[in-house]
């Protein structure tokens, strides 16, 4: 049986034109780091869109139960509670 | 003989030297003024057989192989075959009562072809080149080069046994120029006594560059005799009164059993039906009973036959992983004793047809090729460009392909930062680069503190050093910085090229 994981680098070089910042973090990484990005308003403004994803694959809408996709906007108004 | 082999024979030193330690065979090659020769014992290759006699001498090749039946059963004599498959396991073989590491044994290979150099053909080896088979690991190639030095010889660099046979087939005298060659995919199939090394190699303006291979673990020749051995071993029982127990199999009739089964095998690519026998093999109810069978080329041939198939899926995936199609290849080199088994030909003839080249110097075509490229000054290069992949995906390239394959040459230290340490392991994910494409991915994974960084600037730094050794081993290094220790690993499986256009001295 093949295998359906893969090992993903988690390392960026450090050089004059890398350095650290949240960007090449993973969003949800981020966001568990600097709880100001739990703010909708602020995960659509500095995250990139991989990061958002990544964010919100672990939030379930509170409305429809479901795991958020950042699409319906009610996550915006309503909020959204972080998954277990 | 094209303009630039011309220039480089004309800047090349006087002699090149290449040693093929063969599992079954050894042999030096030896080149001067361009043209290649094999040092032999009369036509033959010298057998990797060193036997240790009673009064404490030591006899290696030929005379040891002759000598196995009279003597293996005789108090104090020990015969020792096939020493290259225990290098690198840390064995040590009972010798007079006492335990003589492999590495010692083999040295006394290397002692005895560089005797052999001395006294019959009146050169003094000192130093060259040594071929291996792809898949030597790092403890065997420091082995073998510890074995070399003891002999009193220096391994100036490896070079891949069937990368080798390719060198001596396209520059050496009986190749063709190499500007006929370019644009060709060459397949060296190389089934001998230990190995059987898979190699497709291209040439590509003008550099001889290893592009796949494959191998097949250690079925090759010396796995066959255990399986006509043991083919044999049942139809004895079959036939005869002894119980297991009485016809088992002892040290010293293995020995025998084996080189009696490797003749058989040998002769069962020139006839259909061989006679296996072997006097006085069993002792019980106070007699001896001999050994003496028919073998059919059938019976080898189905024995072996899952093997052999195996041996063939092995090349369609190596020209597969080159996304290439056996139509693709243009010239292929059947070499080593195993590819002589007509199964084998047949099977390979079925693929290739006329494309197969008979190679004449099947036996020395690999210590030539070293010996050559020891001539021409020419050291290996990476054949394919090796890179870290990051996190965002993106391909770093640390050392381009190309790159001469020195230590002072392809070694470097990177620092990286780790973006996400929740699993307390920073993921080094190793690449190599081929043509635009990606492949033979390796990670490392190398500790990190699991305690989350409270801003992004506190990510934790991660030093990494990637080093290549004289044993074409690459060593990467990673240590993060909040740990006390950091880990290692070593990989031999890189493939190289010849850049025939470079000489270096």
């Amino acid at each position: 049986m093949n295998s359906n994981l893969q090992v993903a680098s988690n390392l960026m070089l450090e050089d004059a034109n890398h350095q650290p910042h949240f960007k090449w973090m993973p969003g949800d990484l981020v966001a568990d780091i600097y709880k100001e990005f739990l703010n909708p308003e602020y995960v659509h403004q500095f995250l990139t869109h991989r990061q958002q994803r990544e964010h919100l694959h672990y939030l379930t809408c509170i409305l429809c139960g479901r795991a958020c996709v950042g699409t319906c906007g009610r996550e915006r108004m309503i909020g959204v509670r972080k998954r277990v | 003989m094209s303009e630039t082999t011309t220039r480089r024979i004309q800047r090349a030193k006087q002699v090149g030297f290449g040693i093929d330690f063969g599992t079954t065979n050894s042999v030096v090659g030896v080149c001067e003024g361009g043209r290649t020769r094999a040092l032999l014992d009369g036509d033959l290759p010298n057998p990797s057989v060193v036997w240790f006699k009673a009064d404490g001498s030591v006899t290696v090749g030929r005379q040891a192989k002759w000598n196995i039946n009279g003597y293996s059963d005789v108090p104090g004599n020990n015969f020792i075959s096939s020493v290259k498959t225990h290098l690198g396991e840390n064995r040590s073989f009972r010798v007079a009562s006492q335990p003589k590491p492999a590495i010692e044994v083999a040295a006394e290979v290397f002692r005895f072809l560089l005797r052999q150099a001395r006294e019959e053909h009146s050169l003094t080896v000192k130093e060259g080149l040594v071929s291996i088979p792809v898949d030597f690991h790092g403890h065997a190639r420091r082995e073998l080069r510890l074995a070399a030095e003891q002999a009193g010889f220096y391994v100036k660099t490896f070079i891949h046994e069937p990368f080798a046979a390719v060198v001596a087939y396209c520059l050496g005298q009986q190749g063709q120029p190499e500007q006929e060659l370019e644009g060709r995919n060459i397949l060296v199939f190389d089934w001998g006594g230990g190995t059987l090394d898979i190699t497709l190699a291209a040439v590509r303006s003008g550099r001889m560059i290893q592009v796949e291979k494959g191998d097949l673990g250690q079925r090759a020749g010396d796995y066959f005799d255990e399986k006509l051995m043991r083919l044999s071993h049942h139809r004895f029982l079959e036939t005869s009164d002894l119980t297991i127990e009485q016809a088992s199999i002892s040290a010293s009739l293995k020995d025998r059993y084996l080189r009696e089964c490797e003749r058989v095998k040998m002769e069962l690519s020139e006839r259909a039906v061989e006679r296996l026998a072997l006097a006085s093999a069993f002792r019980a109810n106070e007699r001896t009973y001999d050994l003496s069978q028919s073998i059919a080329r059938a019976d080898f041939e189905s024995a072996v036959g899952i093997d052999v198939r195996d041996a063939m899926s092995k090349v369609d995936e190596v020209i597969e992983r080159a996304r290439l199609t056996p139509r693709d290849v243009d010239l292929v080199l059947l070499i080593g004793g195993t590819s002589r088994i007509p199964l084998v030909q047949r099977e390979m003839q079925e693929r290739f047809g006329s494309r197969i080249t008979h190679v004449k110097n099947a036996d020395t075509i690999i210590a030539e090729g070293a010996a050559l490229v020891d001539y021409l000054g020419m050291h290996p290069v990476l054949a394919r460009s090796i890179g870290v992949r990051l996190s965002d995906g993106a391909y770093y390239e640390l050392f381009p392909a190309g790159t001469l394959a020195k230590p002072e040459v392809c070694k470097k230290t990177i620092n990286f930062f780790c973006t996400d340490n929740r699993d307390g392991e920073a993921k080094l994910v190793l690449v190599e680069k081929y043509e635009g494409r990606e492949m033979n991915e390796r990670v490392l994974g190398i500790p990190v503190s699991r305690e989350l960084p409270r801003k992004y600037i506190d990510c934790e730094r991660v030093s990494v050093t990637l080093s290549l050794d004289e044993d074409l081993i690459l060593r990467v290094f990673g240590k993060g910085a909040t740990q006390s220790k950091g880990v290692s690993e070593e990989y031999h499986d890189l493939l190289f090229a010849l850049d025939t256009r470079r000489v270096t001295s």
